[in-house]
């Protein structure tokens, strides 16, 4: 299921994932922890439909279970 | 690079740079394209400023992991199933209904005069080209 990038953002945020606006200025916001950076795309606003195979990946990146992640959005 | 309509947004396409294992989401083909290049060298900035080699590992820089396994047969399925077409037709996707499509990039890095740490190969990425 899809979900909002808002909302993908408000539960990265706790697990700890510091989300910050890519500094080139693209539509990209970089979600980052541990040093490691997942770009995820804004290209419509907070209001972006994300797919739930990018949410997964998302979640496999970080080492994050993604049902925990899913009751977050 | 694999581009695929999204199952679950029909009107977006996603994009899985395989060898590199990074992703982007696009409203085309040509936009997604254009996003996952733009992921890669977000993610090859950040590697390169903590001085890493994002081309280690064979192109997983630190951290990546690889891209799945049937992620790469799906590849290897359209590769060698599908129809080869040309880089005017690729932009023309959308407007023929296809749902999947594999296509090559080349991404270029190029050493900036400040570069930081990490001197083997690059500081930046200045040119990627589907």
């Amino acid at each position: 299921m899809p979900a909002r990038f808002r909302d993908i953002k408000r539960a990265a945020k706790k697990f700890g994932i510091v989300v910050t606006p890519d500094r080139a200025g693209s539509s990209h916001f970089n979600f980052t922890r541990d040093g490691r950076t997942f770009p995820i795309s804004a290209h419509h606003g907070e209001k972006t439909e994300i797919n739930d195979k990018y949410i997964r990946l998302l979640c496999d990146a970080f080492g994050i279970d993604p049902t925990e992640f899913r009751k977050l959005l | 690079m694999l581009l695929e309509r999204c199952e679950d947004l029909p009107d977006q396409w996603f994009a899985q740079c395989l060898a590199f294992n990074v992703v982007s989401q696009g409203d085309s083909v040509a936009h997604a394209i254009e996003m996952v290049l733009d992921a890669i060298r977000i993610v090859f900035e950040n590697e390169i400023g903590q001085g890493h080699d994002p081309l280690a590992r064979n192109g997983l820089g630190p951290w990546r992991k690889p891209a799945k396994k049937a992620e790469w047969e799906r590849l290897e399925r359209l590769i060698l199933g599908g129809k080869l077409g040309t880089r005017a037709e690729l932009a023309r996707v959308d407007e023929r209904g296809l749902d999947a499509v594999a296509t090559q990039i080349e991404v270029r890095l190029a050493t900036r005069a400040r570069a930081p740490k990490f001197k083997r190969a690059a500081a930046a990425v200045v040119h990627a080209a589907a």
